[in-house]
């Protein structure tokens, strides 16, 4: 093997892994599905090219191009970076929005075709069809290009560039905002709910993938000197993509081990294929895309994860002890909390006051673990444990609320009002609005007409991240946990003021972050004892039973600490006995300022913690009031609890 | 079931069956059986495998030991759509209806194995025995409450009137008149008519009240069998579900 094809081989595959670990960051990691990867690493290309080039006036029109600055080494490759990062801003209209993840891959793909006919077709612009060549290489002026030493060493610092690359998107990924992303991947609609900027997050992947897809084209043209449409077809994506997916996507060393194996694996396996010249002379090609065709299916068929799947995320915490740390809550308020818990609702099994900070775990020492544990923010919530329900400051409000899907209405003017401290229950026959309306509440739905008040400001506008972040955290009907998340991981990707949850905390490195991870965990892991889930704090929580999942959602709920809990029938498949101690938990929580509004059929459980209870039937409030009153109601008997 | 089922009286016997989701099994060894004609409940905590067994039973989870007989008909490891043709009729626990289909489309989906003609009569069957879904035949599943997709998910297996009806908690999402329906008239009078029903549910009460027997499931193994009125003399089984607060 001489020198010269080692070179050329480690080049490409340097190019080619850096590639990789831009898609598998955007794919495997954020789901961002962008079939128009490879105008990124076009982009680059073109830009290292004209900012190396002299103007195209210098070589008599035998190419004509933009610019042509003749920029000295490194410009032209951050340049690069710079533009294929740039570039990435106006796709922001095709990822963000409401854009669902399907179309907005297809307009990136239509984006590449077109973008690959304008420049194939338009001369001026980048010489067209014939493509940009005689491309300077880096430092040719001190340095004779042809030697065998600045070969290696254009080879060195190409590696050493995909290590770094490596390196950046595994900081990322291993942050709390790579976690953010992960979660963002397996369900857009939850992470919104937990307070994340879906729109900031995927912009940010597209110009994060973009820079690195530059670069990485930047150093190729460094190397082939020229640089044409055919070098970036739309179909060159689909390689990159069978890499990543082989490799493992969410797994940044089965990118590099993709790269590897997919286009550079084929491009030096077809060389060893013998050609004669009966054969047509495009066979040889053309079969490299149907093999590459059937390895992507047949990946997909066999081991859809990936040679190196992605790799479970364990993270180990000690429980946080009520008892060694200092509630944040109001001095006062954990022995009134208590007072009123044990007034407002008798339980057969409430223990005396004074074993309030026990570390059992039982129904009595809840509040003050609430507060420590289940994170509510009580700093700015007034003492509210002696005044009836009625009396207590509004904190949610819904104005003659209209939800209407396709001329069907599912909610038609609903006023509602939630009183801070409360446990607010709904009721309701199937279809009477009531997972609408706390869709609108929390913003995943926007209202057809009417208004949503929180905290007596109007969020009618807000976006259901904004919301979250305000403390409005909601919870859904059906299963929505992130399945790629253990379950430890679920409850973290809640946390809402972890330092390392943007990208400049998680590229400022897990020592800046790690003080609040691992007080985040803490609280985490003492929630899981407190729900019996601590076994599973490492399952996937998409391996758990549905009863599990439901209680997994409570417990992240509860990790963004809320100010305001909507929770869409939270009870529905938990057991019995769990289901009473979650309504204990709740209570709780709410004697310490936690203010909830939930949907439930479990009337027993409505009989025992809910006050006031709403009754909805048919897209209207029928009835508030207590359970027993509604109870004696015939419209809400007839509406029902008959059949 | 508006008395129309076919009679076909089947009985399902699964014997020793251990599954699960490739490493450690989820269920171990764990024999039930259910005679035409016999509502039998599964109940039992989070993550005890209940719906783990369920599944193993319909071919959606690999059984790893142990066999699965319906009537005559040997389905352990048989693929789903072999089991459903076996005369199983499987609601999952997450109903997944097709969403952007409209109601009648998806019965007329739960229908595909029947001749054209006779879709139309059952689609009017399974109305009358939910009639808030009869109210809504053209309106797209994905619009319906949750609820009312429970109610979807249920009518769409009723399409095939199966002679074995295994339900994962039916009535999770439903409100209490319409649980109450299900449960004492819709499932009471698919076994009346002839049909094995295997039933999971967590609103333990309601369920035992119909129920002929009964398995607790706990660690993925049966830890109790026998009648409602059995295991209501237990200690032990009071304890765990009936404990007086969680009722109706």
């Amino acid at each position: 093997m001489n020198s010269y094809y080692l070179i050329n081989l480690l080049i490409y595959a340097a190019v080619d892994a850096m590639a990789c670990l831009g898609l598998s960051q955007q794919f495997g990691v954020a789901g961002v599905t962008n079939f128009g990867f490879i105008i990124f690493q076009a982009a680059g290309g073109y830009t290292a090219a004209i900012l190396a080039l002299p103007a195209d006036s210098a070589n008599g029109a035998f190419q004509s191009y933009l610019g042509g600055w003749n920029l000295p080494f490194p410009i032209p490759w951050i340049g690069a970076a710079v533009v294929g990062g740039l570039i990435a801003l106006p796709f922001t209209f095709l990822v963000g929005r409401r854009l669902r993840g399907d179309f907005a891959a297809v307009g990136l793909l239509v984006t590449a075709v077109l973008l690959n006919l304008l420049a194939t077709n338009y001369r001026p612009l980048l010489n067209g069809d014939a493509g940009l060549s005689l491309i300077p290489q880096p430092l040719a002026g001190e340095y004779n290009p042809q030697s065998a030493g600045y070969q290696w060493a254009l080879t060195a610092v190409a590696v050493a560039a995909c290590a770094a690359v490596y390196l950046l998107v595994r900081r990322i990924t291993e942050s709390p905002y790579g976690r953010s992303l992960r979660a963002m991947r397996d369900n857009d609609t939850v992470a919104d709910s937990l307070g994340k900027n879906l729109l900031s997050l995927r912009t940010t992947m597209l110009v994060v993938g973009g820079a690195i897809a530059g670069l990485s084209g930047g150093i190729l043209i460094s190397y082939i000197t020229t640089w044409s449409p055919a070098a970036w077809g739309y179909a060159e994506t689909v390689v990159l993509f069978a890499a990543v997916i082989i490799g493992g996507a969410g797994n940044h060393r089965g990118a590099i081990l993709g790269a590897i194996l997919v286009p550079v694996g084929f491009e030096e396996v077809t060389r060893y294929i013998p050609t004669s010249n009966s054969l047509p002379p495009n066979l040889i090609p053309s079969l490299q895309w149907v093999a590459i065709g059937l390895l992507i299916v047949s990946f997909l068929w066999v081991r859809p994860q990936g040679i190196l799947p992605e790799r479970k995320r364990v993270i180990r915490a000690e429980p946080l002890r009520p008892a060694a740390t200092p509630a944040p809550a109001a001095p006062d308020s954990t022995g009134q909390a208590e007072a009123a818990t044990a007034s407002a609702v008798p339980r057969p099994a409430a223990p005396p006051p004074g074993e309030a900070v026990s570390p059992a775990g039982t129904l009595g020492s809840v509040s003050t673990a609430a507060a420590a544990v289940g994170g509510v923010r009580s700093a700015d919530v007034p003492g509210t444990g002696q005044q009836a329900p009625g009396d207590r400051e509004v904190v949610l409000q819904a104005v003659d609320v209209v939800r209407e899907f396709g001329g069907v209405r599912a909610v038609a003017g609903v006023s509602l009002s939630v009183r801070r401290g409360t446990l607010t229950g709904l009721i309701g026959p199937n279809g009477a609005g009531k997972s609408t309306l706390l869709a609108m509440l929390a913003g995943t739905l926007p209202v057809s007409a009417g208004q949503i008040r929180y905290q007596g400001k109007d969020v009618t506008g807000l976006p259901a991240y904004r919301r979250a972040r305000l403390g409005l955290i909601r919870t859904f009907q059906l299963a929505s946990e992130f399945k790629k998340l253990t379950v430890m991981e679920n409850l973290l990707s809640a946390v809402p003021r972890n330092c390392g949850d943007s990208l400049r905390g998680a590229l400022a490195g897990p020592r800046y972050w790690r003080g609040d991870e691992e007080a985040a965990a803490a609280r985490a892991a003492a929630l899981l004892e407190r729900f019996g889930l601590e076994a599973h704090a490492s399952s996937y929580a998409g391996d758990l039973s549905g009863g599990q999942r439901r209680m997994v959602e409570i417990m992240r709920a509860l990790m963004a600490e809320p100010l305001v809990l909507l929770l869409d029938e939270p009870m529905a498949g938990v057991h019995p006995a769990l289901a009473r101690k979650i309504g204990g938990e709740l209570v709780a929580l709410a004697a310490g300022g936690l203010t909830v509004l939930m949907v439930e059929h479990e009337l027993a459980i409505m009989d025992e913690f809910c006050d006031p209870v709403v009754a909805m039937a048919e897209g209207a409030v029928l009835a508030q009031g207590t359970m027993s009153e509604l109870r004696r109601r015939s419209d809400v008997v007839e509406a029902y609890l008959v059949g | 079931m508006s008395g129309e089922h076919t009679g076909r009286g089947v009985p399902l016997r699964a014997t020793g069956v251990t599954a699960g989701y490739g490493g450690d099994p989820v269920i171990r060894n764990v024999t039930v059986r259910a005679e035409p004609g016999e509502i039998v409940s599964l109940v039992g905590a989070n993550g005890s495998g209940k719906s783990t067994l369920l599944k193993s039973l319909v071919g959606v989870v690999r059984v790893t030991a142990g066999t699965v007989v319906v009537g005559e008909a040997d389905v352990t490891r048989k693929a789903p759509e072999e089991v459903a043709r076996a005369g199983v009729g499987y609601v999952p626990q997450v109903d997944d209806v097709f969403a952007p289909l409209t109601v009648r489309e998806n019965l007329e989906m739960g229908g595909y194995l029947l001749p054209s003609r006779q879709v139309r009569d059952r689609i009017d069957e399974v109305a009358t025995v939910f009639p808030r879904l009869a109210a809504m035949l053209s309106r797209a599943a994905g619009k319906l409450s949750g609820g009312e997709r429970k109610m979807l998910a249920m009518g769409r297996v009723l399409m095939l009137q199966p002679a074995v009806f295994l339900l994962d908690e039916p009535t999770a999402n439903l409100a209490p008149a319409i649980a109450r329906t299900l449960l004492e008239d819709n499932v009471r009078r698919l076994a009346a008519s002839g049909a094995s029903v295997l039933i999971v549910e967590q609103r333990a009460r309601a369920v035992l009240a119909i129920s002929d027997r009964t398995y607790v499931l706990a660690g993925g193994e049966v830890r109790m069998e026998g009648t409602p009125a059995e295991l209501a003399a237990s200690p032990a089984f009071i304890e765990s579900f009936l404990g007086g607060t969680v009722s109706r």
